[in-house]
């Protein structure tokens, strides 16, 4: 039997909790996601059963099947090999066309949209040109490249060309020593090879590439022209040189894709007229065939079309060019042309909305299956998943008006029909926003998916105006070119369309962790926890701070010391992409690159900078403790909370129980609140906003967790908020301690409202009562919290709604909860495939119920 | 590698508590083959202790610089499964 949520009094009624779904009473709490999923075809159904799904956890794949192939660091090596003496940016492009043009083919039964990144679906692909000691992990794995002697023999090739070995030179020995044990801030991009980018899809879908190589074409002839022009003039015609090369390059690159995909059209074909003997799937391989002969050399007529096109496009921008996290895009906006083509209009791959639902559905787990080669870091960061793959829905066009289309519709079907953990969804909330497709929203997020994360959409808008007034060349983004953003990755809005998108991830994404900071400020910089050495500068004894304003100021010095760092990272990082790392493909495809004869890795019109402080509120409760007890109240000296930390509380329980029960962030407490929002406007906010990027813009802080929370707890001794030693930090950016936030649901969205200066968007994550979102009013209570969330200016919430029953049951019997997910921090996780250790921090989440003073806060409508 | 003598070994063993992480040219319990060991998040040379935990399935991570040469009184063969890690 399921559980009903209890009655209660509201506005002098009785209101009852009665399931939306009657039938789900013969289910019990801890099966019902098991019940959930419901492929909209068979050929989905079939799909699904047999993904070669790539979760990791604690750096390892949890499918033993799962390996990395050798053949793209193979025949990358022998395109560089072959391609020395001419300019670097011909090399890249001759080196994506050799993989292109000799890479295994690979087409399996059922799909609708087809191509893979390696050379068998269980593997993925390595990239020896970008950090040497990622790939010397997997070298040293079961799942090394095979033959291994000869993958590291490529290893040992590459390794003085590589990208780590290019930035390593500029960072001194303790600084790397620092940065790379991954406690106080995030491994650089050098040494991991992490990335993200945003690929203008949209020129590929529009124009096809054939007319791009025209366009590269007439360029080189001006170009050329120019250069032949009299009086001779070297500070104007010379700055041709690079640009013809780029031009070229991108020939060769976009001819090298059309080339790849009609070996696709060609293998379909074969595979149709000699080996297939079902009639149906006879037919569709030609249909495929078809298809892939057309796109993406030219422009999409219809929507099988422009989903076969994007996703070539995403195995080069991601996979096969080089590696990048995310599946950035405004994925509705995006197809809907082709959508009323298809469906509406049916004037060519006629369908119905039913098909549209199967393709996102295929599209979906393609997805799943896709394989990422990511490092060792970012194996244990995402646990239970495969990779940040995460789209962007909803929002509004220029003027506010609703971008919500039956497209949006589709993806949200399908999305909630398939339980797949990827791609996770983002949804931007508007109140013009229509309430049928708000209602599907809502459907996805009360099955336990954890997605479409809500960011809010007038926030996001604003901000990437913000952001254009610093753009370089003066070209970011128009007002209505606002309107047109994604999250980059989990969290923070980036501008989405034919051009001024983010091509690699200089931009954003480098993390700093307050809780290790915090707790080496008490130590004079040393961290005694866990690595015995000194992370940071000296900025003194905890017990010579007279006043909290001076522990302050240390801490401030420690973080200020570790941003700088990180941002110089990525920049420094940034200074050799353009060297020695550019993407002639993507800059193809990129209006402005196309325009200017600049590379996409080098050219930022449009500023974006973000960083991400993880463990912050850890490191905030803390002040608020020391403030509280040791300041103020004098109850303790800081003496003795330095002694008791170094006993990890053992012998000091009264002591730890008194900083445990201090006040505490999300309860709108008077005391806790404005020392919070002090701390991250003032200080996390404040110093960053100091910084100039790559871009030329100032960088905002996006503080969210992923599943850094786990590994940077795990890394940092006891803190004064009465946490031990290894215990998980706060799991979001701005969320309350798991298990801390005890005064309901509204008063967590009065505090997190206060913080707003200085912010670029913080992760907000909530657990939700699953029969109270089950009933009658779930939709209505939601609906409410989310319009009072929109109205208190909050840029970003997700929600779980999963029984602490299901997931203590699958903890017990792993096998039979396979499709039980959960919304760890900016993605989902297959519960099962998380660590246990993980597991607990979820099921320790405060799940939030509603009494009728949250209801009339919320002014809902029972 | 060079071989292991008993000279080498004595004169640690003297010093350091058996249970605390130290380090020993060319033990034989290294770090690295050890089931509480799991490897550096970026430099495949280091790695983490994961011994330290508590009853609620916490681990309190202690980094290794150097894999091959530190062993302690805990050190046992094997390796653990994800689920036992962070």
């Amino acid at each position: 039997m399921a559980t009903v949520a209890g009655s209660i009094t509201y506005r002098g009624k009785v209101i009852n909790f009665p399931l939306e779904n009657q039938e789900e009473m013969n289910i019990s709490d801890d099966m019902l996601h098991e019940d959930l999923c419901r492929p909209t075809t068979e050929r989905t159904k079939r799909l699904k059963a047999r993904c070669r799904w790539k979760h990791a956890s604690a750096g390892e794949f949890i499918d033993k099947e799962v390996r990395a192939g050798i053949e793209r660091m193979r025949l990358l090596t022998e395109a560089h090999k072959a391609s020395i003496g001419k300019p670097e940016v011909i090399r890249r492009a001759l080196g994506l066309a050799h993989i292109l043009d000799n890479c295994t083919l690979v087409l399996q039964d059922d799909e609708l949209i087809i191509g893979y990144h390696a050379e068998d679906p269980e593997m993925f692909p390595l990239y020896p040109e970008l950090a040497y000691m990622a790939v010397q992990d997997y070298l040293m794995t079961d799942y090394s490249p095979q033959p291994r002697e000869e993958a590291q023999e490529i290893l040992n090739y590459w390794k003085p060309f590589s990208i780590q070995s290019k930035c390593e030179p500029y960072f001194a020995q303790d600084d790397l020593t620092r940065m790379y044990q991954v406690s106080t801030m995030e491994g650089p991009m050098f040494a991991s090879g992490y990335n993200s980018i945003v690929p203008p899809y949209e020129t590929v879908l529009e124009d096809g590439l054939l007319k791009r190589i025209d366009m590269a074409k007439e360029k080189i002839a001006l170009a050329q022209a120019e250069m032949e022009k009299t009086p001779w003039n070297a500070t104007r015609q010379l700055s041709q040189i690079p640009k013809i090369d780029l031009w070229k390059a991108m020939i060769i690159s976009d001819e090298a894709v059309i080339n790849w995909a009609r070996r696709h059209a060609r293998l379909a074909k074969i595979v149709a007229e000699t080996f297939e003997s079902n009639p149906a799937r006879k037919e569709e391989l030609l249909a495929i065939s078809e298809i892939c002969h057309r796109v993406p050399a030219e422009p999409c007529k219809g929507l099988k079309d422009a989903f076969q096109a994007k996703w070539f496009t995403f195995l080069i921008c991601h996979a096969i060019d080089r590696y990048a996290s995310g599946f950035a895009q405004k994925e509705d906006e995006l197809l809907e042309p082709y959508y009323n083509m298809s469906v509406t209009d049916k004037s060519f791959q006629p369908m119905t909305h039913k098909d549209v639902v199967e393709l996102v559905e295929c599209e979906r787990l393609k997805i799943s299956e896709h394989g990422a080669g990511k490092s060792r870091a970012y194996r244990e960061i995402f646990p239970g998943s495969n990779d940040l793959f995460i789209l962007t829905l909803g929002g509004t066009k220029p003027g506010y008006v609703d971008a919500c289309s039956d497209m949006t519709d589709a993806i949200l079907e399908a999305t909630r029909n398939i339980r797949t953990t990827e791609p996770s969804l983002v949804f931007r909330w508007d109140p013009v926003g229509r309430a049928s497709t708000k209602r599907l929203v809502f459907e996805c997020i009360r099955d336990g998916l954890g997605y479409p994360s809500i960011m809010h959409n007038r926030i996001g808008v604003d901000q990437l105006k913000y952001y254009s007034k610093f753009s370089l060349n003066q070209n970011g983004v128009t007002d209505d070119e606002a309107h047109r953003w994604a999250n980059v990755l989990c969290m923070s809005p980036g501008v989405c369309g034919r051009r001024k998108t983010q091509k690699t991830r200089s931009e954003g994404g480098g993390a700093i962790f307050p809780a290790k900071l915090l707790e080496i400020t008490l130590n004079d910089g040393y961290d005694w926890s866990y690595a015995n050495m000194q992370l940071g500068p000296k900025t003194g004894k905890a017990t010579d701070f007279k006043t909290f304003e001076e522990l302050v100021e240390a801490f401030r010095k420690q973080y200020a010391y570790v941003l700088s760092l990180v941002i110089r990272a990525k920049d420094v990082m940034r200074h050799f992409e353009a060297q020695v790392m550019q993407m002639p493909f993507v800059s193809s495809i990129d209006d402005g690159c196309m325009e200017l004869g600049i590379d996409s890795v080098e050219l930022s019109e449009q500023p974006n900078g973000w960083h991400n402080p993880i463990t912050t509120i850890v490191a905030a409760n803390s002040l608020v403790a020391i403030k509280k007890l040791i300041y103020e109240e004098q109850k303790y000296t800081m003496q003795q909370l330095c002694d008791a930390l170094q006993a990890n509380w053992e012998g000091f329980e009264a002591m730890r129980k008194d900083f445990l029960n201090a006040p505490k962030w999300g309860n709108d407490d008077p005391y806790a609140d404005p020392v919070v929002v002090d701390f991250y406007e003032n200080l996390i906010g404040a110093e960053m906003a100091k910084i100039t990027n790559f871009s030329g813009g100032p960088v905002l802080p996006v503080c969210q967790a992923v599943g850094l929370y786990m590994e940077v707890g795990s890394r940092t001794g006891p803190t004064p908020d009465g946490r031990f030693g290894g215990e998980a930090a706060d799991d979001g950016g701005i969320s309350p301690y798991m298990g801390t936030d005890k005064k309901g649901p509204t008063a967590v969205l009065k505090s997190v409202s206060k913080v707003q200066k200085n912010q670029k968007s913080n992760l907000l994550n909530q657990r939700l009562s699953v029969p109270i979102m089950r009933s009658v009013h779930g939709f209505d209570i939601w609906k409410s919290y989310m319009d009072s969330w929109e109205a208190l200016h909050i840029s970003h919430v997700q929600f779980n709604c999963v029984s602490t029953a299901e997931m203590l049951a699958a903890q017990r019997e792993p096998e039979k909860h396979q499709d039980l997910i959960v919304r760890v921090s900016g993605f989902s996780a297959r519960f099962v495939d998380i660590p246990t250790y993980g597991q607990n921090t979820i099921i320790a989440r405060n799940e939030q119920t509603f009494g009728s003073d949250d209801f009339e806060y919320l002014n809902t409508q029972l | 590698m060079p071989p292991l003598t008993l000279a080498q070994e004595a004169p640690v063993e003297e010093k350091i508590p058996a249970n605390i992480m130290h380090e020993e040219i060319g033990t034989k319990k290294p770090c690295n083959s050890c089931k509480w060991q799991i490897a550096d998040p970026t430099n495949p040379l280091r790695g983490q202790c994961t011994v330290n935990r508590n009853a609620m399935g916490g681990v309190w991570k202690r980094w290794i610089s150097n894999v091959s040469d530190t062993t302690c009184g805990k050190h046992e063969e094997g390796k653990l499964s994800f689920r036992e890690h962070v």
